[in-house]
């Protein structure tokens, strides 16, 4: 078990480590920052000495170098444009992002799972036909544009929710509804998809040969079991749901580090880029670890398979 | 107010020394303490600057005593919050969405201008194979542009119309004779040229914002006499970049808002060795030199304007518009601080803000 951990956490590190080789250089193939931080019409002589005083005149190699000598000890460089330091600017974005993340991960387990033991235990019926509309709509509507008519509708024309920003619980439900209905749809689909795997099974069956009452069937004995790979499924959502909040945050102007990696890529911030991504992917990296130990904690076929 | 009042001030802010030296730059931007009309209250960076009125500050004392600053990326929502009253002024919308908040009632658009210009730069006029080359089809590019249709539709009519790259404000601006829509005569030109039927002329090449909310327009006017154009929207930082590198050919959709003067504008795009100068004339170049070394501003704005005047002659850009900042203001504001000075297209001073009596 420890050679194994060991070698999951030795495959994480290298991950980490190609992704923080990859994104140092996909960034700087985006083109200069230094055009965006003078007006057009900026002399050479302009652009030589920002590119000087952060430090990008120097050979990839250098560059790199440093990056990478400040990462590790924790240093992940100065902001080009807001002149601060990246880990403090992400830090403090952090929190509005884990709190949107939590609020859009609640309500789509809160509408998906329902929405799914529905659709699987009246299957064929007009419920599952209404819940393979709604993972439909849900899976293939952009959140940007969900996040504009929610705004639309309940800012403009009601006048009952504040269209941007964050500080309330009237901040979040916008927000975190655009954000978590694409994943409602994913955990509708997955619960009913799972419910109709353990409703077929042997001991359900047998449950209801022995006369047990319906709830008692579908709540305690199918549920219970079918609702396995759709929590799964949710941990791994709920960090990438930190991650692809991007468009939703711009949108709501809602201040956490989806807006920060916008900012980053429009302003090419490089610091601010390389850190989002590195810090993110390790977020992911971090989990997926947690998962697979986890599963061999659970399963001892993988350990000793792999 | 001769120094408050322009752009300049961004140049030089006044602060105080002895406690920058105290506590240091990093600190100093935690808590700034500077010279302006507000205090600073609290700063997210990128999200919202909160700031306090100065009441002892030496101009007068700001009516409204707590200013907040909030970046919101988004249009559709900038629009929705200046529209439930969230906010009471906005920056920058695009025509559609300003023409909505003008039929909103109680919704102000207003649109002050700044330095800036969109103009067309005729690159392959530098190539003798190339048909812009020939003066007459620039001549014809020129004519066969609707200036008047561009700014209504994108500017709400908002916008001044351009006939040079310098912008009319722009110290040692020379007018030049405006060019008139006039598709029949552009068609004619393009047939004296040797083009009865237009011409296929590659890319018109602009960033992925300006370049396609106006370069689009532009291209189709240039359509309808035969100038086919495909429109090639680039990356902002992408496009710099190329276009700096002389890399890009056929036509450019060009624009600058930078401040300075006349001679200043000439220097980047018509000069031998300018940024983004493909090509350049002699006699132009020569009054450049001649206008450095004058030191008489009469005389030396005499040399300026020949220049300009050689510039438009020779058709050498397709200048399209003076472009307005369309923005948004609520029914709070009484003052809202936009235009006050000039060519400043954000609202200032500060102190002269002034919200509605209750």
């Amino acid at each position: 078990m420890k050679r194994y951990i060991a070698k999951r956490v030795g495959f994480a590190a290298i991950s980490l480590v190609l992704l923080s080789v990859t994104i140092f250089l996909l960034v700087r193939l985006t083109g200069d920052p230094t055009v965006l931080l003078v007006e057009p019409g900026a002399s050479q002589a302009d652009l030589e000495a920002i590119r000087k005083q952060f430090g990008l005149d120097r050979s990839l190699w250098v560059q790199y170098g440093h990056f990478a000598s400040s990462l590790v000890r924790g240093d992940l460089g100065h902001s080009f444009y807001y002149r601060t330091p990246v880990l403090e600017l992400y830090l403090s974005r952090l929190p509005s992002s884990l709190l949107l993340a939590g609020a859009a991960m609640a309500f789509s387990l809160l509408i998906g799972i329902p929405t799914g033991i529905i659709a699987a235990v009246r299957v064929n019926q007009w419920w599952d036909s209404a819940g393979k509309v709604f993972a439909l709509l849900g899976l293939s509507l952009p959140s940007f544009w969900v996040g504009l008519l929610l705004i639309l509708f309940f800012s403009v024309y009601l006048g009952w929710l504040p269209s941007s920003g964050s500080g309330t619980a009237a901040h979040l439900l916008m927000p975190a509804f655009a954000l978590g209905w694409y994943f409602a749809a994913a955990h509708m689909r997955l619960t009913r998809s799972s419910m109709l795997d353990v409703l077929g099974s042997e001991y359900v069956k047998l449950a209801r040969l022995k006369g047990l009452p319906e709830a008692l069937v579908i709540g305690k004995h199918a549920f219970k079991n079918a609702l396995i790979p759709v929590l799964t499924l949710a941990g791994i959502n709920l960090v990438i749901m930190v991650n692809v909040a991007v468009v939703v945050e711009t949108v709501f102007a809602w201040p956490g580090i989806g807006r920060l990696l916008y900012e980053g890529i429009a302003f090419r911030d490089f610091p601010i880029v390389q850190a989002t991504v590195i810090l993110n992917g390790a977020m992911v990296v971090i989990v997926s670890l947690l998962v697979d130990i986890l599963y061999a904690v659970i399963d001892p076929r993988i350990r000793l398979a792999r | 107010m001769a120094f408050y009042g322009t752009s300049a001030t961004g140049a030089g802010w006044i602060v105080p020394k002895k406690y920058i030296e105290r506590v240091g730059e990093d600190a100093y931007k935690k808590a700034p303490v500077g010279a302006g009309p507000f205090k600073f209250a609290a700063f997210t960076p990128g999200i919202e600057l909160t700031l306090e009125a100065f009441p002892d500050y030496w101009r007068k004392a700001p009516q409204v005593k707590r200013l907040v600053m909030r970046s919101i990326p988004d249009e559709a929502t900038r629009a929705a919050s200046v529209k439930t009253g969230e906010v009471d002024l906005a920056y920058l919308f695009g025509g559609a969405i300003a023409s909505d908040l003008r039929r909103t009632p109680g919704i102000r658009v207003v649109a002050p201008l700044l330095y800036g210009v969109y103009w067309l730069d005729f690159l392959d006029q530098w190539d003798p194979k190339s048909p812009w080359h020939d003066r007459r089809v620039r001549l014809a590019a020129n004519l066969a542009i609707d200036r008047a249709g561009i700014n209504q539709a994108v500017y709400l009519g908002l916008s001044k119309l351009a006939h040079s790259f310098i912008p009319q404000g722009m110290e040692y601006f020379w007018a030049p004779p405006p060019y008139v829509f006039d598709p029949r005569r552009a068609k004619q030109l393009l047939a004296e040229a040797g083009y009865p039927n237009g011409f296929e002329s590659g890319d018109l090449t602009g960033d992925t914002i300006y370049g396609v909310a106006i370069g689009e327009p532009v291209a189709n006017s240039l359509q309808q006499v035969g100038i086919r154009l495909r429109l090639r929207p680039m990356e902002r930082v992408a496009f710099f970049k190329e276009y700096g590198e002389k890399k890009l050919r056929g036509v450019v959709f060009s624009g600058s808002g930078a401040p300075g003067n006349a001679p200043i504008r000439l220097e980047q795009y018509a000069i031998t060795g300018g940024r983004y100068a493909y090509g350049a004339y002699p006699d132009v170049d020569g009054l450049y030199t001649e206008q450095a070394n004058e030191m008489n501003p009469r005389v030396r704005q005499q040399i300026l304007h020949k220049m300009q005047q050689l510039i438009h002659e020779r058709a050498m850009f397709g200048p399209v518009i003076e472009p307005a900042f369309l923005n948004g203001v609520g029914p709070r504001l009484e003052v809202h601080g936009l235009g006050l000075v000039a060519n400043h297209a954000y609202s200032a001073p500060y102190e002269d803000l002034r919200l509605k009596k209750p």
